[in-house]
């Protein structure tokens, strides 16, 4: 991985939201570079001053303040309890209609992606995998290459600790 | 002649009906059935066009058979491509295309080659859609998938240690215009 395809990535790992994959190849470019090791440690002094921004915000004065513009809860039932007991009955025939009727066109629109229909992207090549067991890893390559790199099973663990994979 | 038979002379739809209802389905006349049938059978010939046009669009693959190596050596400019996808992932000293097939297919057919480490790829379109092409690779003993491949987006295989490297194929559709 290169620093500039890092780039995206550094912040979201500087905020522990990568996991599996994506945080192990971060880790692993990391490992071997100098300049984006710094620019992970120079978001420390920035999540600092965020955490005390946001600590500072909590106050109880302010909560108070923000509590009384606050619109006051009834004490009985809810009313949005009450509404949701008494939802119009042609409410779920109609939503039956409305479905029917998505299925139908779409059934009748001819032939059409569903991968895209679905949220599926090109980037789902690989639909299933067997590899007789063999450790794997399925990369999506810096061109627009999707990589299924089969590892030898002697190898694995040494793998994966370490910064650079020799082929 | 009763009132009923005559209704069938003169007005057939109706004595259909009324037919129908009198006497059960196996004495039905065959000509009662025809436009039910010709609605199935036209139903049925939509169905089985894009089905048809599908199998007879060919799609075409190109396999190709690299070999990366720890030992010292050039980049071969017939990898290039490849090692642009590789060098940022993986740790190797040379590279070179040791065989490059291309195949024309139909969804269904079968097609391959044998790796030098002995090991028969075999791969087989499954479906042809706007996608891509679905095909299932196969590896002996290896590697069982199955992949949506777009147009001319290549699939990198990592497969076995050959020769102090690795060997790597490279599977890549390019399909027929629509």
């Amino acid at each position: 991985m290169s620093c500039e395809r890092l780039g995206p990535w550094l912040d979201a790992y500087h905020d522990g939201e990568l996991r599996g994959l994506r945080q192990w190849r971060v880790r692993r470019h990391l490992a071997g570079c100098a300049g984006c090791s710094e620019r992970l440690a120079g978001m420390e002094p920035l999540r600092a001053w965020v955490r005390e921004a946001v600590g500072a915000a909590s106050t109880p004065d302010l909560w108070r303040d923000l509590e009384q513009c606050l619109p006051v809860r009834s004490s009985g039932p809810a009313a949005s309890d009450r509404r949701r007991r008494s939802r119009p009955a042609f409410a779920m025939p109609a939503l039956g209609v409305a479905a029917a009727a998505l299925v139908g066109a779409l059934l009748l629109g001819g032939p059409t992606d569903w991968s895209r229909l679905f949220g599926a992207t090109p980037q789902t090549v690989v639909r299933s995998l067997n590899t007789h067991g063999r450790p794997v890893m399925v990369l999506d390559g810096p061109t627009d290459a999707t990589i299924i790199w089969l590892m030898d099973d002697d190898r694995g663990q040494a793998v994966e600790e370490s910064t650079s994979v020799w082929i | 002649m009763s009132g009923s038979e005559r209704g069938i002379r003169t007005t057939p739809l109706g004595a259909g009906r009324l037919g129908s209802r009198r006497s059960g389905p196996g004495s039905e006349p065959p000509w009662r059935l025809a436009p039910v049938a010709g609605v199935l059978v036209a139903l049925a010939l939509l169905g089985s066009a894009p089905a048809s046009a599908q199998q007879a669009r060919r799609v075409g693959l190109s396999l190709t058979v690299s070999h990366a190596s720890s030992h010292p050596g050039p980049v071969d400019p017939a990898a290039a491509r490849l090692h642009e996808s590789l060098r940022d992932e993986f740790r190797y000293e040379s590279l070179r295309v040791i065989e490059r097939r291309r195949l024309s297919l139909r969804t269904g057919e079968i097609g391959g080659l044998d790796l030098p480490s002995g090991k028969r790829v075999r791969v087989r379109p499954l479906h042809l859609g706007p996608a891509g092409v679905l095909l299932a690779v196969d590896i002996e003993n290896t590697l069982h998938t199955d992949m949506r491949l777009p147009d001319r987006r290549p699939v990198v295989i990592g497969v076995d240690r050959y020769q102090g490297g690795k060997l790597i194929l490279t599977v890549e559709s390019e399909l027929p215009p629509e």
